[in-house]
C-alpha cells in the first residue's frame, strides 16, 4: 500500500516541470487583493503581478482552471503561500522567484483529510502529546510546505513559510517528512517528547531530476537531454579525495571517459580521453569549458601551465561530460574530443551567510609495486655475474668489462679456455660505501589543504567568495606543489529585467618539479660514496649524477591564473532573454632550472629560463528563447561568439658560471646560451543556433548548427558548418506504458538518437602559410623559406552517431544506460612525411580518415533506500574499438623509429608491432647455437648475432627463413583495453555518516614494461633492481617461468629488442578511492557560531588487483608524447604509484 | 522596447556575419610571409646570407658527405659501403636534403632580388653580384645532385638528371620530376656562367663564394665531365678556366709556407678558396657535426697505444688506409695531416693517431681546452688544388710530361714547413699521371672527395685506380658511379623515377 502510494507521487514527479513563464511586470512586497470564484490560473496570475513570483507546474495539474475563492490583504507572499496552497491540495516548492507547483496526494489518504488538518494550519490541542520544530534545506533555509505525516494516525500537516511546524504524536509513532525534490525522512517519536524536532531535509541526488549544463548559459534536465552527457554533482564531488584535479577525480566515474594518471608525482600529467582517439595527432583532449569560459590552458602536463590543476575542486558544482555530437555540437570545431563543462558554486538568493571552513591533511605512501634498488652486496654479486657473463660470451674486453674486471691479470692466465671464475676483479672497481639512496632520496609525503568559504545572497545580490591553499610534497624531497587560490562570484538583480554576473578568480601555483630523481636513483650505484675527502659531492662520472647534486639542483615552476568574466543578462519580454558576456582569462607561466656541477653532461652549472604569458579574450552574445504552447515546449537559441588568443613565450639559458650557490645568476654566467622569442595568435568567429523541441513530455528534439572561422587555416578553408541533431523519445510517458506491471515497475523509459558533425582544428598556428624565417652565417643575419605551408588544410571532421537506452525501475531505485556510438573522422591532421628535394621533411595536412565504435554502460542501484539507510551500488563500462579507414597522399602507414605500435588501414589502432618470441629463453647455449643455419654456399647464417646464449629470449622466425629481421615481425596485441570504466558502493547512514569507494577497471590490453626492456638492453655500470636485473637470468635459472632474460652491460643477446616478451597483461582492478564522512549535527553546537562539523576520512589506491609486474598497470606515459595513438601503453616507469591516506573536517557557521 | 530591439540587433548583426576575414588574418610577428619578405637591399644580402645558413651547419654537404666519397674511392674506409652496392634504403640521404633545402633558399634569393627596386641598390652592379652569388650557390648544389645521384655521365637525352627547382617549395610544386642528363648540365652551366659573369672580381672572403671558387669549380666539372665522356672541349674549356683562376688569383689568396697554419688557422688560412665556417656560438662544437667533431676517433685512426701498451710511431700508423700506406705516410705532409688527439668520447681518454686536420682535438678535448679549439673547418677547396688541377689539365690536353709536372713542384716550393722534395720529370705518360693521381692524395686527402673523381678518371695498367685501391673481386662500373635516390623521395614523390639498375 505504502510503496503504491509513494510511487503514484514519483510518477507525478516526473510529469511536472512544464516551463511556462509567467509576465511580470513589477516586484510588490506585499499582497492585497480579493478574488471570488476565480479561477486559480488567474489568481496565480495576480499574485505575480503583485509580487513577481512566477508559477511552474504541469498540465497534469487540473485545479489551474477550477475556481476558488480567496483574500490577501497586505500579506507577505511567502506566508500566504504557505497557508493558501496546502488549503487547495497543492505542494509547492519556492527557487528564487520561481514557485513549482504540483499535485498533492500524500500524505493524507484523501484530499479532504488534508484540507481539514491543514486549512487551519494549527493543530487542534485534542492531546497533549505534540511535536514542534523547523524544516530546513542543508543549506541551513527553512522549508515550506513540507508534508508531516503520522504514518500511524493518517493525519498530517504541511510546514510554515517558515519551515515550522506542529504536529499531534504519540510516542513510537512513525513520522513521515516528505518534499518534492527532497529524500523522503522517517522518523520515529521517541517516548520522551522533545519540544523541538528540528528537521534538515536533503535535496534527492537521484539523477533523474538532475540538471546538466549543456553549454553557453543552457541547462537542461538530464531527463530531456537527447545526447549523451555525464553529470557529477554534489555527491561524487564530495567524494573526491584529497589531491584529486578535476581531471583525476573523473577515473572511473563515467562511461566511455578514460582517465589514465601518469603518477602520484604532485607534477603528474593526466590524460581524459572520451571515447576513443579520434585524432592521430595531439593529445586527444577534450575542450574544458569552466563557467561558460573556454579554457586553453588545460591538457595533459603536470606542469604550473595546466589550470586543470589550479581549479579547486571544493569550488565545483558540477561536472557535466557531453560525450556526442548533439551534445558537443554547440562547440563545434574543438568539439571532436568530447567536452566536459565546469561549473563552480555560487551564492545563493535569500540565503543567509554561510561560512565554511575545511581543511584535509594526507599521508602519502610510494608504492613501487615490490620494485627496489639493489643494495650494495645484490649490487656485488650481480655486477660480478654480469661482467663476466659479458666477458666470456665477447671472448674479449670491452668499455664496460675493464671498468670491473682486471685485464692485465686475465692476459697473464695465457689460455684460450676461459674459465670465467678465475677472472679476478680489477683492484679499485669497487668503492666502499655502501648507501641505500633510495631511503635518503625519497619520503612518504605530506599533503595539506585548508578552505574557506563565505557565501550567502538578498534578495537583489548573491555572492560567493573563497580562498584555498594546498600543499603537496613529492615523493622526492624537496618536490612539492603549493597552490593558493581565490575567488569571488557576485549576482546582482539590477531590476526585474535585469541582471548582472561578475565572476573572478585567480590562482597561484608553484611548484618544484623533481620526478627525474627516481632516473637518478636508477643509475647510481650503491658503493659509490656520497663525498669526496675535501667534503664536496662525489661524481663518478658524467652520466651518474650524485643524488644530492640532484636534491639540490632547481627545478621550479610558478604560474599564475586569472579569469574574469562579467555577464548581463537581459529578460526582453515574457521568454526572451539576451545575455552578453565578455571575459578574460590570463595565465603567466615561469619556469627556471639550474644544473650544478656534478649533474649529468653539466660541468660549470647550466641555468635556463622561460616565461610565458597568454591571454584569451573571449565576448559572447546569446539570445535565448523559450516557451510552452499547450504541449509544446520550444526553446531556442543564436549565439555569436568570437575570441582571441595570444601567447608570447620567452627564455634564456646560460652557462658556465663561477660557482652554483651565490654568483649563478644570468649576469655571472661566462658563456651565454640560446634566447629564444615566440608570439603566437590566433582568432576564432563562431555562430551558433540551437533549438530544442519537446512535445507532450514524450517527444524530445535537438538541433544545433554551429559556422566557426579559425585562423589556423588558410582563407579558402576558414569555415566550417557543424550541425547536428538529436531525437528522444520518453517511452514511459506514453499511455500505453502507465498501466499494468509496466506502470508499475518501470519508472523511465527513454530511448535517444543523435548524429552530428563536430571539428577538430589540432594543429599549431600558420601552418597554413608559407613563411621566412633567419638564420645566421659569418655573425650576420640571414633569411631563408622556413616552412612549406599548406593552403590546402582544412578541419578535422567528426561524424558521431550515438544511440542509447534509459531505463529506471521500482520508483528509479535501479537506474540503467546502454549506449553505442560510432564516430568517423576524416580529414585528420598529422604531419605528412615529403619528398626531400620539398627541402622539407614534412607538413602539417589532413591525411587520414579513421573509424570508431563502442558501447558504454551505466547501472545504479539503491539497495537499500529509506528514510536511514541508503546504499547505492553503481558500475559503469566502455569498450572502444578504432582504426584506420584510409590515408590521403602518398602515406600508407603510421610507424616510426621510435613507435612500438603501427598503424595501417583496416587494422586496429593501437596494436604493438613487433618480434613474436616463444616467449621462453634458451635452457642452453646450445639450443642457440642450434639454429644457426647454413647458406648454399656454406656461409653461417645466425639467428640473430653470434651472441645468443642460454638466458637469452628465443624469438620466434614466422617466416621461417633462419634468421631474425624485420620481416618476421608481426602484431602483437593490442595497447588499448577491451573494457573500461569503474564501479562503486556508496553507503549512507540517517543523515550524518556516508562511507564510500571508486573502483576503476580496464580489461584485455597489453602494456609495454619499457623500464624492463631498456634495463635488459643497457645495464652498464649502472645500479640495478630486484625486479628485473634481480630476476634475470643471469641470477636465476632459465627454466624458472618469471626469470627475465640475460641483463649484461651492454645488452648482448639483444634482449633488450622489443618483443612480446615485454608486453605484460595490464587488467586490473583498483579501489581507486576509499571515502567516509561523518557529520555531527547542529544540535552538539546550539548556541555557538558553528552550525556543524563534517569529519571525512579519505584513502586512495588502497588495493590493485593485477598481474601486471610494472610500478602501476596504468599511467606512467610519455610525458612528451602523452596518450598519442604511436606511444599509448608504453610504460616508462617515471615515477611510482602512492597510497594516500587523508583527514579532512570541515566547520560551517552561521 | 523598440529601441532595445535596435540595440540588441546592431550589437549581433556584425557578429553574425561573416564579415570577419580580418579578424581571422592572424599573421605571425616574427616571420614573414614568403611573398612579402623580399622588399630591400638589406633583404637580398640577407636571402643570400642566409643560403649558407642552411648548409654551413653541420656535416651534411660538408664532412659528412666527402668521408663518404673517400670510403668509396677505397682509399680509406671511413664509413660502410664501399664495394658500390648501395641500394635505394641504404643510400645517403645527407647530401640530398641539404642541397636541396639550401636550393630553396637559393630560390627566395634569385627570385626575389629582382623583385627589389634598383634604387635600392648602392650600387648599379650590386644587384647581379647578389644575384650571381646565390646562382652559384644554386649551381654548385645542382651539380654535386648531378653528380652524386644522376646518371650524370650518360648522354643528354638520358631522363636519370636532376630535379631541377627554380621556384621557392610550396605545396602545389613539392613534388617534381627529373630532367634530363643534358638539360641538367646546361641548368648547372648556365648558373656558374651567370655568377662568373656577374660575381665582383674582388675576393673578400674564402668562407663565401667567389668568382675565383666559380671559375676553379666550373673547371672541376668539367674535368670530370670530360675525362669521363672523352670531351676534348671540356678539358679545353676547364685548362683555360684553370689557368685563369692562377693567372689572377688575388693577392690575398696564396698557400702558407707552413703548412701546420694552413689547418690551425682553419677557415682563416689565406689558402682556402672556398671553406665551411661555424657560428661562434656556445653549441658551436655540435654545430660542427659528427665526423669533424667525433667520428674519425672512432673509426679511421690508430690507438696510440698497441696492446703491449706501448706508442705506436706516427709513421706506423694508418688511420684506416687500405692502399698506398708507402708513398702516403713518406710523405712530409702526413705529419700535418694527422696527429695525436684525445678520443672524442666523454669517458674515453685514450689517446689516438688521427686526421687531425679534420678531427683537430675532438670534440671532448677542443671544448675543455683553453682557449676552446672549435674551428672545425671543410676544405671544400683550398689553392693547392688549381695547380694539381692544372698539372692534370696540361697532361690531358697534350702537354708535355715537364709542362704537366711544373705546376705541381711550383705548388710544392711554396711549403717551407714541412719542406716538400720538387718531383723529377717523370719519364712516361704514365708515370705522369700516377704523380698527378698520388700528389691529390698527398695534399689534399680526406679533404674534400678529390680522391674519389681522382679514382676514376686516372688509371693505372689498364684498370681504373679504382679497381687497384680495392683489389680482389672489385670491378669499375661507372652506371653505380652515384648513389641511388634515398628512399624517403622514392617513397613520397610520386613523379619520381630511381636511376637504372639502383632500386
Amino acid at each position: 500500500m505504502k510503496l503504491k502510494q509513494t510511487l503514484n507521487h514519483f510518477r507525478y514527479l516526473l510529469v511536472i516541470m512544464s516551463v511556462l513563464f509567467c509576465t511580470t511586470t513589477m516586484f510588490a512586497q506585499k499582497l492585497n487583493f480579493e478574488l471570488k470564484n476565480t479561477p486559480l490560473k488567474s489568481i496565480l496570475k495576480t499574485i505575480t503581478q503583485q509580487s513577481g513570483y512566477d508559477f511552474v507546474y504541469s498540465d497534469l495539474l487540473k485545479l489551474v482552471e477550477k475556481p476558488f475563492s480567496v483574500k490577501a490583504s497586505g500579506e507577505d507572499p511567502v506566508s500566504f503561500f504557505g497557508h493558501f496552497f496546502p488549503s487547495i491540495g497543492i505542494t509547492y516548492k519556492i527557487h528564487e522567484k520561481q514557485v513549482v507547483l504540483s499535485p498533492r496526494k500524500a500524505p493524507a489518504e484523501s484530499d479532504t483529510t488534508v484540507k481539514k488538518l491543514s486549512t487551519t494550519n494549527q493543530i487542534s490541542h485534542t492531546q497533549n502529546n505534540q511535536i514542534k520544530g523547523k524544516i530546513t534545506d542543508q543549506d541551513g533555509l527553512p522549508l515550506s510546505g513540507v508534508s508531516i505525516l503520522n504514518l500511524n494516525t493518517k493525519k498530517g500537516v504541511y510546514s510554515g513559510f517558515d519551515g515550522s511546524y506542529t504536529l499531534e504524536v504519540k510516542p513510537s509513532d512513525k513520522i513521515l517528512f516528505s518534499f518534492i525534490g527532497f529524500k523522503n525522512r522517517e522518523y520515529v517519536v521517541p517516548q520522551k517528547l522533545s519540544s523541538n524536532f528540528d528537521i534538515r531535509m536533503e535535496e534527492d541526488a537521484v539523477a533523474l531530476e538532475s540538471v546538466a549544463i549543456i553549454g553557453y548559459g543552457n541547462t537542461q534536465k538530464i531527463k530531456d537531454v537527447t545526447g549523451s552527457i555525464a553529470h557529477m554533482g554534489k555527491k561524487e564531488l564530495e567524494t573526491a579525495p584529497m589531491g584529486s584535479t578535476v581531471q583525476t577525480m573523473l577515473q572511473g566515474r563515467a562511461a566511455g571517459v578514460n582517465v589514465q594518471i601518469q603518477s602520484a608525482s604532485p607534477t603528474s600529467p593526466v590524460s581524459v580521453i572520451i571515447r576513443g582517439q579520434s585524432s592521430l595527432s595531439g593529445d586527444n583532449q577534450p575542450l574544458w569549458v569552466i563557467d561558460g569560459i573556454p579554457e586553453y590552458n588545460a591538457g595533459v602536463s603536470g606542469s604550473v601551465s595546466n589550470v586543470l590543476y589550479s581549479l579547486n575542486l571544493n569550488d565545483v558544482e558540477s561536472i557535466d561530460i557531453l560525450k556526442d555530437a548533439s551534445s558537443t555540437a554547440i562547440y563545434g570545431s574543438r568539439a571532436a574530443n568530447g567536452v566536459i563543462v565546469v561549473t563552480t558554486k555560487s551564492g545563493k538568493e535569500g540565503m543567509k551567510p554561510t561560512l565554511e571552513l575545511s581543511s584535509r591533511w594526507g599521508y602519502q605512501v610510494m608504492n613501487f609495486n615490490g620494485y627496489d634498488y639493489f643494495k650494495g652486496e645484490e649490487y656485488l654479486n650481480f655486477t660480478k655475474k654480469a661482467t663476466r657473463h659479458e666477458l666470456y660470451n665477447r671472448g674479449t674486453f670491452d668499455y664496460f668489462t675493464r671498468l670491473y674486471l682486471s685485464e692485465a691479470e686475465f692476459w697473464k692466465l695465457n689460455t684460450s679456455e676461459i674459465d670465467v671464475r678465475r677472472i679476478v676483479e680489477l683492484p679499485g672497481a669497487y668503492y666502499d660505501s655502501d648507501t641505500y639512496w633510495m631511503g635518503e632520496m625519497t619520503r612518504n609525503p605530506l599533503q595539506q589543504q585548508y578552505d574557506l568559504t563565505l557565501k550567502g545572497g538578498t534578495k537583489e545580490v548573491s555572492y560567493l567568495a573563497g580562498l584555498n591553499y594546498t600543499g603537496m610534497q613529492g615523493v622526492v624531497k624537496t618536490g612539492f606543489s603549493k597552490n593558493y587560490g581565490g575567488k569571488i562570484r557576485l549576482e546582482a538583480r539590477i531590476n526585474k529585467d535585469i541582471k548582472l554576473r561578475l565572476n573572478a578568480n585567480g590562482s597561484t601555483r608553484s611548484a618544484s618539479d623533481k620526478d627525474y630523481m627516481l632516473d637518478v636513483l636508477k643509475k647510481v650505484r650503491p658503493d659509490i660514496p656520497v663525498y669526496n675527502a675535501d667534503g664536496s659531492l662525489f661524481t663518478r662520472d658524467a652520466y651518474t649524477e650524485n643524488p644530492y647534486t640532484t636534491l639540490k639542483n632547481t627545478g621550479y615552476g610558478t604560474g599564475e591564473n586569472i579569469t574574469a568574466s562579467a555577464e548581463l543578462e537581459w529578460t526582453i519580454i515574457k521568454g526572451l532573454i539576451f545575455t552578453t558576456r565578455g571575459s578574460v582569462n590570463y595565465s603567466n607561466t615561469e619556469s627556471l632550472t639550474y644544473k650544478r656541477r656534478g649533474s649529468t653532461f653539466n660541468y660549470d652549472g647550466s641555468r635556463n629560463w622561460s616565461r610565458t604569458k597568454s591571454d584569451t579574450k573571449i565576448f559572447d552574445n546569446t539570445l535565448v528563447y523559450a516557451n510552452t504552447l499547450g504541449k509544446h515546449d520550444i526553446s531556442a537559441s543564436l549565439t555569436a561568439s568570437i575570441e582571441r588568443f595570444q601567447s608570447l613565450r620567452y627564455g634564456m639559458a646560460a652557462s658556465n658560471f663561477p660557482d652554483d650557490d651565490v654568483l649563478n645568476s644570468f649576469s655571472n654566467a661566462a658563456t651565454k646560451g640560446t634566447l629564444t622569442e615566440a608570439y603566437e595568435m590566433s582568432s576564432m568567429v563562431s555562430q551558433i543556433a540551437r533549438a530544442q523541441y519537446k512535445y507532450n513530455d514524450k517527444y524530445l528534439a535537438t538541433f544545433t548548427i554551429r559556422h566557426d572561422g579559425s585562423s589556423k587555416f588558410g582563407p579558402d578553408r576558414r569555415w566550417g558548418w557543424f550541425p547536428s541533431g538529436g531525437l528522444g523519445w520518453i517511452i514511459s510517458n506514453e499511455e500505453f506504458m502507465k498501466s499494468g506491471w509496466l506502470g508499475d515497475n518501470l519508472t523511465h523509459m527513454k530511448l535517444r538518437a543523435s548524429y552530428g558533425k563536430s571539428g577538430s582544428q589540432n594543429l599549431q598556428n600558420y601552418q597554413w602559410m608559407t613563411m621566412v624565417g633567419s638564420v645566421n652565417y659569418m655573425q650576420q643575419p640571414g633569411i631563408y623559406p622556413s616552412n612549406i605551408g599548406n593552403l590546402a588544410l582544412q578541419w578535422e571532421e567528426t561524424i558521431m552517431t550515438d544511440v542509447a537506452l534509459e531505463m529506471e525501475f521500482w520508483k528509479s531505485r535501479i537506474r540503467t544506460t546502454l549506449g553505442y556510438y560510432n564516430k568517423n573522422s576524416e580529414n585528420l591532421i598529422y604531419s605528412q612525411s615529403l619528398a626531400p628535394s620539398s627541402a622539407f621533411s614534412s607538413m602539417t595536412a589532413n591525411i587520414a580518415s579513421t573509424t570508431a565504435s563502442g558501447f558504454e554502460f551505466s547501472v545504479d542501484v539503491d539497495v537499500i533506500k529509506n528514510s536511514n539507510w541508503q546504499l547505492t551500488l553503481n558500475a559503469n563500462g566502455s569498450s572502444n574499438n578504432s582504426k584506420v579507414l584510409k590515408f590521403n597522399n602518398t602515406m600508407t602507414e603510421l610507424a616510426g623509429l621510435y613507435y612500438y605500435t603501427k598503424i595501417v588501414v583496416g587494422e586496429p589502432i593501437g596494436q604493438w608491432f613487433g618480434f613474436p618470441t616463444y616467449k621462453r629463453l634458451f635452457g642452453t647455449s646450445e639450443e642457440a647455437a642450434a639454429l644457426k643455419t647454413r647458406t648454399a654456399t656454406g656461409g653461417i647464417t645466425m639467428y640473430r648475432n653470434n651472441m645468443e646464449r642460454s638466458g637469452d629470449i628465443y624469438y620466434k622466425d614466422t617466416d621461417g627463413n633462419g634468421t631474425i629481421n624485420n620481416d618476421d615481425k608481426i602484431f602483437l596485441g593490442t595497447a588499448l583495453p577491451k573494457l573500461f570504466g569503474g564501479f562503486g558502493l556508496q553507503l549512507y547512514v540517517g543523515n550524518s555518516f556516508n562511507i564510500g569507494a571508486t573502483f576503476t577497471y580496464a580489461y584485455g590490453n597489453k602494456r609495454l614494461w619499457y623500464m624492463a626492456m631498456s634495463d635488459v638492453g643497457y645495464t652498464g655500470n649502472y645500479n640495478q633492481s630486484n625486479k628485473i636485473a634481480g630476476m634475470s637470468a643471469i641470477l636465476r635459472s632459465p627454466f624458472e617461468q618469471t626469470t627475465l632474460p640475460n641483463a649484461t652491460p651492454y645488452g648482448d643477446g639483444g634482449n633488450g629488442t622489443f618483443s612480446d616478451y615485454w608486453l605484460f597483461d595490464a587488467s586490473y582492478i583498483r579501489l581507486n578511492a576509499l571515502n567516509m564522512s561523518y557529520r555531527l549535527d547542529k544540535n552538539y553546537f546550539r548556541n555557538t557560531l558553528i552550525d556543524n562539523i563534517e569529519l571525512t576520512l579519505q584513502a586512495t589506491n588502497l588495493f590493485t588487483l593485477t598481474r601486471y609486474p610494472g610500478f602501476d598497470p596504468q599511467g606512467n606515459f610519455s610525458t612528451s608524447t602523452g596518450m598519442a595513438s604511436t606511444t599509448v601503453g608504453v610504460d616508462y616507469s617515471y615515477y611510482p604509484d602512492a597510497k594516500t591516506f587523508n583527514l579532512g573536517i570541515k566547520f560551517t557557521f552561521k | 522596447m523598440k529601441n532595445l530591439k535596435i540595440i540588441i540587433l546592431s550589437v549581433l548583426t556584425p557578429l553574425l556575419l561573416n564579415s570577419c576575414e580580418d579578424f581571422l588574418n592572424n599573421v605571425p610577428r616574427n616571420q614573414w610571409p614568403v611573398e612579402e619578405a623580399m622588399k630591400t637591399y638589406d633583404k637580398a644580402k640577407q636571402s643570400v646570407n642566409g643560403i649558407y645558413g642552411r648548409f654551413m651547419t653541420g656535416d651534411n654537404a660538408n664532412q659528412d658527405f666527402y668521408v663518404r666519397l673517400t670510403t668509396r674511392s677505397g682509399l680509406i674506409q671511413v664509413t660502410g659501403l664501399m664495394d658500390f652496392s648501395e641500394n635505394q634504403s641504404n643510400s645517403p640521404k645527407n647530401l640530398w636534403s641539404t642541397a636541396y633545402s639550401a636550393i630553396n633558399a637559393c630560390n627566395l634569393a634569385i627570385n626575389g632580388i629582382p623583385g627589389v627596386p634598383e634604387s635600392a641598390f648602392p650600387t648599379s652592379t650590386a644587384k647581379n653580384e647578389l644575384l650571381g652569388e646565390a646562382r652559384m650557390l644554386r649551381g654548385y648544389f645542382n651539380s654535386l645532385l648531378l653528380l652524386h645521384y644522376s646518371c650524370w655521365w650518360d648522354s643528354d637525352e638520358s631522363k636519370f638528371g636532376i630535379i631541377y627547382r627554380d621556384q621557392t617549395t610550396n605545396v602545389e610544386n613539392a613534388n617534381m620530376p627529373r630532367l634530363t642528363v643534358g638539360e641538367s648540365w646546361t641548368k648547372v652551366m648556365e648558373d656558374i656562367d651567370f655568377a662568373i659573369e656577374n660575381m665582383p672580381n674582388t675576393f673578400s672572403t674564402p668562407k663565401k663564394v667567389s668568382k675565383l671558387f666559380a671559375k676553379a669549380w666550373k673547371a672541376k666539372l668539367l674535368l670530370i665531365r670530360g675525362t669521363m665522356r672523352n670531351s676534348s672541349k671540356d678539358l679545353t674549356d676547364a685548362k683555360a678556366l684553370i689557368d685563369d683562376a692562377i693567372a689572377t688569383l688575388p693577392a690575398t689568396v696564396k698557400m702558407e709556407t707552413d703548412m701546420n697554419q694552413t689547418f690551425l688557422k682553419s677557415w682563416d688560412s689565406q689558402e682556402n678558396i672556398f671553406v665551411r665556417y661555424v657560428e661562434d656560438v656556445s653549441n658551436r662544437t655540435s654545430l660542427s657535426g659528427y665526423w669533424s667533431t667525433y667520428g674519425f676517433s672512432y673509426t679511421a685512426y690508430t690507438a696510440y697505444l698497441n696492446s703491449a701498451q706501448q706508442p705506436t710511431l706516427q709513421s706506423d700508423a694508418v688511420c684506416g688506409i687500405r692502399y698506398g700506406l708507402d708513398w702516403i705516410r713518406t710523405d712530409p705532409r702526413w705529419f700535418v695531416h694527422t696527429g695525436k688527439s684525445r678520443a672524442a668520447e666523454t669517458w674515453d681518454t685514450s689517446e689516438r693517431w688521427v686526421w687531425k686536420k679534420i678531427y683537430r682535438l675532438g670534440s671532448y678535448a677542443g671544448a675543455n681546452s683553453s682557449p676552446k679549439d672549435e674551428k672545425y673547418a671543410v676544405y671544400h677547396m683550398r689553392v693547392p688544388e688549381l695547380y694539381i688541377m692544372q698539372a692534370e689539365l696540361i697532361a690531358r690536353t697534350g702537354g708535355t710530361n715537364a709542362q704537366a709536372i711544373a705546376p705541381i713542384n711550383l705548388m710544392r716550393s711554396k711549403r717551407t714547413v714541412p719542406s716538400i722534395p720538387q718531383l723529377a720529370v717523370p719519364a712516361t705518360k704514365e708515370e705522369l699521371m700516377d704523380e698527378i693521381f698520388k700528389e691529390y692524395i698527398r695534399e689534399l686527402v680526406l679533404e674534400n672527395g678529390s680522391e674519389f673523381y681522382a679514382s676514376f678518371r686516372f688509371e693505372k695498367e689498364g684498370k681504373t685506380y679504382m679497381e687497384v685501391i680495392k683489389g680482389g673481386s672489385f670491378v669499375f662500373d661507372k652506371t653505380k658511379l652515384q648513389w641511388p635516390i634515398p628512399d624517403t623521395e622514392m617513397i613520397n614523390n610520386p613523379l619520381i623515377e630511381q636511376n637504372p639498375g639502383q632500386k
